[in-house]
């Protein structure tokens, strides 16, 4: 619980730090009193992501390459569909596709959720932990095999996320 | 060189917006049209304030600004996204007639058989 509430507290003053951007012993004093109360009124209500877990090299290095990456795939995604968009002959072939996820935590299902949301091939549309499936719509549709959708959707995010968490 | 890459940066954004504002009318349903949406937030609204970054300076209150704006929205357009996809989709919104495959609706066809 300790654990979780300092996770929060530096979470939260990092947040105050970066609003209000005025280094007087005040504005220090009063955000870290925030950030305590902010982590008081949070800590019981989950798990929390330690800022702190970056500083280990491996993980700092697999998030960056995570992060590269997800940039990469951001841009052509963009790209793509902007060609779509201004080009009326290039067909369309969407369509809800379920595929498999081997996401386990709550943190890891939403990190998949984000990423590939932001990756505008393809969205996010429901999710059902039990079976570990998730339903995408995606705006090109290649094949029905799920396996093989995986491999185009959420496994290369997965992958990437799972090397964050276990580097 | 600053101003030139503030106009580039500038430019590459609202041409996105503009290009994800055309698809929204011009993509044939809803779940296409929420995916040209997410279009004006990273590729759009991004570059514009990565502009805003270059222009004041990354360390500076214009800066820590554009660092907070730029995490809610990459957090807050997605989660907006898929609530409305998900509505949808459980509301019956139909789904483009040449979309090639529905594998929710099959899934569900055969639990219920």
């Amino acid at each position: 619980m300790l654990r979780r509430w300092l996770a929060l507290w530096c979470l939260a003053f990092a947040v105050w730090i970066v609003l209000s951007w005025t280094r007087t012993a005040e504005q220090l004093i009063v955000g870290a009193v925030a950030a305590a109360i902010v982590a008081t009124a949070c800590a019981p209500l989950g798990p929390v992501a330690a800022p702190w877990v970056l500083l280990a090299p491996r993980r700092l290095l697999a998030t960056l390459r995570a992060t590269l990456w997800a940039l990469g795939q951001i841009v052509r995604a963009n790209l793509s569909l902007s060609r779509r968009i201004w080009a009326p002959s290039r067909p369309l072939r969407p369509g809800m596709v379920i595929v498999p996820s081997a996401m386990e935590t709550d943190g890891e299902w939403a990190a998949v959720g984000l990423v590939t949301s932001l990756i505008v091939d393809n969205q996010l549309v429901d999710v059902d932990r039990q079976h570990h499936e998730m339903l995408f719509h995606t705006v090109w549709v290649d094949t029905l095999d799920p396996d093989e959708n995986r491999a185009q959707i959420n496994g290369p995010v997965e992958d990437r996320i799972a090397a964050i968490r276990r580097p | 060189m600053k101003s030139a890459v503030v106009i580039v940066l500038a430019v590459v954004g609202v041409g996105f917006s503009f290009s994800g504002a055309v698809g929204i009318l011009r993509m044939p349903d809803l779940y296409t049209r929420i995916q040209c949406s997410s279009k004006t937030i990273t590729m759009g609204a991004i570059p514009v304030l990565v502009a805003l970054v270059v222009a004041e300076g990354p360390v500076s209150s214009y800066g820590s600004r554009t660092l907070v704006v730029a995490v809610l929205l990459l957090s807050v357009n997605p989660l907006a996204s898929h609530a409305l996809a998900r509505a949808a989709y459980k509301r019956g919104v139909p789904m483009w007639p040449g979309s090639v495959v529905d594998q929710g609706a099959e899934r569900r066809q055969q639990s219920e058989d």
